[in-house]
């Protein structure tokens, strides 16, 4: 209540463009600093509240709960038992964990290093000192992040698919011999869920990138071309190294994708064929709504996020700047 | 109701929404209801009543039952709340715990329902309505459990207003350009088809190993050669049972070899049983073997096309057999204020007058009852079928009914034998050790 009307005299006062006023407010400003201050971070405050409200119901809150229930035998009905740490230690018992915990690092190179790569490239020829305006290649580049990840999965699932849009442009092509049920195949289905992950996370790469290049004032690229550097030079001179943040918030934001990834691989192979595309996410999933086991469901999911900061922590240990 | 204040003092921090979300969860935590119903009566009520009805049956069959009932009581209204199969069966116990639940449920994860009493015991109404009688076994068998939670025999808790059969779905396109007059009736000449096929570049078996139709093969060559009481003891859980079975071995060799020989579709291993449905209808296979619950959509992609049969047996002569359940079988939630109702609603499905609309949606009625179907169809072919899996006494359930993860251990299990990367008695091993865990768990 009051802070609701806090916000409604501020902008009262602000708007009124009555010189008087002003005035009186400069005036008392240096007297009644510190409560300005106060008044004004109270805002601030508020302002935050919404969205951290939201936050801790949607974010925080199931995330102390999936802590909670992981020490429990639940089948999400029944009473609770508690477990201690049986579940934790059933964890590593889980016959396909080994091999979901090496995909997800696998994955690591679609969702992360891939589009990280190619998003450079992209930027080297999107920026410069000529900084060609490709704004509707950028927004299609952008546009697999926007769509939800179930789309994305179904509409690659036909691509993939046996008579899918990829085999009709080889059999077209005339490499009829390379066409093949991409998804039902041992050797593929990974690599083929991969690359949909890139194909998602380079647009995200790009948009950091991009507006990471935009700051760099044109004249250090005409340093460079006075000295006689090209296209190349300009690039590992100057962009690469203005782009350092914004391919670390690039790494981590991707690797915690990879880490997690769940949506798209349900979709499309629900982790099969057999193991082949099997996931951390899909076992937590299979645990909790296929068999019931709640307890050991949470368990897995607070294995995984603690693997997720391990990883999200080296990364940024390697990314600090050294002196 | 200890581990909810547990929870409250962890949350302390975010405390004003803390409430709201752990109350939620709690108050699905409790799950007591009275598993046996007050004063039954086969009297509908005159007044008006709404029901509601959670189901994930897609087929229309539940529809119509409940079109047909309410036009037998105008004074009740069913309302129909369908979802898919996975978001259904993750979703259903937590719904009929909760304070609102509906009152008729299909009936897909009864032991777990059962276990926290969420259902009434069907018992009464089962000699109130003669259903014991009238109603087939096979159909009323698979919705009994006792306090073991082993299923087959025990207090009914459901009842389906028909069952459903497995067998062979042949392309009568496709089989008289290959030179094939007859459905095959025994391995040796399944396999003498599917050679051809594969010869003339036709693919012979359309396998949805993607939703764990692979080991509907395998059980169904299996069933074959092993009788249907230690198949059905291993299905329902009986201590001592196991899938290590000579018949086993048998039917994942076959499924194995006719992968190697590539006589099954390619894209097996990502393709799910709609998908199948739909190559299989649109002349891009032999043989599809699959359930009756197609029938209908099978029948309206090839029309006279088509043929089903018993799926073959061992040899001339051998048992023929079949997987059998129970379709569009539905519980009341022992929370109901109108069982009477309720229980109405079920006596209506098994009924002689809804056996048509059941027929029609290619199930077979749970009542026994005069089915005249048009020649040359697969109602026609299902009926054939049928007599002849109950001539030979060749039923059995479902594997994938055996534990809750069976279906994605079987899917798993099923690619990897295709795959050629899972040896027959390892694939044997995984799934005795995945039923070992879950029934002494």
């Amino acid at each position: 209540m009051k802070t609701e009307a806090l916000r409604r005299r501020r902008p009262a006062g602000a708007a009124s463009g009555d010189p008087a006023s002003q005035g009186k407010t400069a005036s008392r400003a240096g007297s009644t600093g510190t409560a300005a201050r106060k008044r004004s971070s109270r805002v601030a405050y508020a302002y935050l509240a919404l969205p951290f409200a939201f936050y801790a119901v949607f974010m925080i809150l199931p995330w102390l709960q999936t802590i909670y229930l992981s020490f429990f035998n639940w089948d999400g009905i029944g009473a609770r038992t508690w477990a201690g740490l049986a579940n934790y230690l059933n964890v590593f018992r889980i016959p396909q964990l080994r091999v979901a915990i090496l995909h997800s690092f696998e994955l690591m190179i679609f969702f992360c290093v891939i589009p990280i790569l190619v998003a450079l490239l992209l930027t080297a020829l999107m920026t410069g000192p000529r900084r060609p305006r490709l704004g509707v290649l950028r927004a299609i580049i952008f546009v697999p992040q926007v769509l939800p990840p179930v789309a994305v999965g179904v509409m690659w699932q036909w691509m993939y698919g046996d008579s899918g849009f990829i085999n009709q442009v080889l059999k077209w092509v005339g490499l009829s011999g390379v066409a093949r049920p991409w998804l039902a195949s041992f050797s593929w289905a990974f690599v083929a869920v991969g690359l949909v992950g890139a194909w998602v996370t380079t647009g995200l790469c790009l948009a950091f990138f991009v507006a990471g290049a935009q700051k760099v004032p044109t004249e250090l690229y005409e340093a460079v071309q006075t000295d006689g550097g090209g296209l190349v030079r300009q690039f590992w001179s100057i962009t690469l190294p203005h782009l350092r943040g914004e391919i670390v918030i690039a790494a981590t934001v991707t690797a915690i994708t990879a880490l997690g990834a769940f949506d798209i691989i349900y979709v499309m192979t629900t982790g099969g064929p057999g193991t082949a595309t099997i996931v951390p996410g899909v076992l937590v999933y299979q645990l909790g709504f296929t068999t019931f086991q709640v307890g050991q469901a949470s368990a897995l999911a607070v294995v995984l996020s603690a693997l997720v900061l391990l990883v999200i922590s080296v990364l940024r240990i390697f990314a600090r700047e050294r002196p | 109701m200890k581990s909810n204040r547990l929870a409250g003092g962890l949350i302390a921090a975010a405390a004003l929404v803390a409430g709201t979300a752990i109350t939620a969860c709690g108050s699905s935590a409790t799950a007591t209801g009275a598993a046996s119903p007050g004063p039954v009566s086969t009297a509908v009520t005159s007044s008006p009543v709404t029901l509601t009805l959670a189901t994930e049956d897609l087929s229309g069959l539940t529809q119509s039952l409940v079109k047909g009932f309410e036009k037998l009581h105008p004074n009740v209204k069913i309302n129909i709340e369908t979802s898919a199969y996975t978001a259904y069966t993750a979703n259903i116990n937590l719904r009929l715990a909760s304070s609102t639940p509906p009152d008729l449920s299909e009936a897909v994860v009864l032991n777990s329902s059962v276990q926290h009493h969420l259902l009434l015991n069907l018992d009464k109404y089962a000699s109130l309505y003669h259903w014991t009688s009238a109603i087939s076994p096979y159909a009323l068998n698979e919705y009994r459990m006792g306090p073991t939670l082993k299923g087959g025999s025990g207090p009914l808790w459901a009842v389906s207003a028909g069952f459903d059969l497995t067998g062979l779905y042949y392309n009568k396109t496709l089989a008289a350009r290959l030179g094939i007059q007859n459905p095959p009736t025994t391995l040796d000449e399944f396999n003498a088809d599917l050679r051809k096929a594969k010869a003339a570049h036709i693919t012979g078996l359309e396998v949805a190993a993607n939703d764990g139709h692979a080991a509907f093969l395998i059980q169904q060559v299996a069933d074959d050669y092993e009788p249907p009481t230690p198949v059905n003891n291993w299905i329902f859980g009986k201590s001592g049972a196991t899938f290590d079975l000579p018949g086993v071995t048998k039917g994942a060799t076959a499924l194995a070899g006719w992968a190697k020989s590539g006589y099954i579709n390619a894209s097996a291993n990502a393709t799910t049983l709609t998908q199948a449905v739909a190559a299989f209808t649109t002349n891009k296979a032999l043989f599809l073997n699959d359930g009756n619950w197609d029938a209908a959509a099978i029948q309206k992609g090839l029309g006279a096309h088509v043929g089903f049969a018993a799926f073959p047996a061992a040899t001339a002569g051998g048992r023929v057999n079949s997987m059998v359940g129970g379709t569009a079988g539905y519980e009341i939630s022992a929370k109901t204020k109108n069982p009477n109702v309720a229980a109405a609603f079920l006596n209506y499905s098994v009924s002689p007058q809804a056996a048509a609309s059941v027929f029609a949606s290619g199930n077979l009625p749970s009542s026994a009852g005069s089915l005249t179907p048009a020649p040359g169809t697969i109602l026609a072919d299902t009926l054939t079928a049928w007599q002849k899996v109950q001539q030979s006494k060749g039923l059995y359930g479902y594997y994938a009914g055996a534990y809750e993860a069976a279906n994605t251990d079987f899917i798993r299990t099923t690619e990897e034998l295709m795959g050629q990367s899972l040896t027959v008695p390892s694939f044997i091993s995984q799934v005795q050790s995945g039923w070992a865990q879950a029934h002494t768990s």
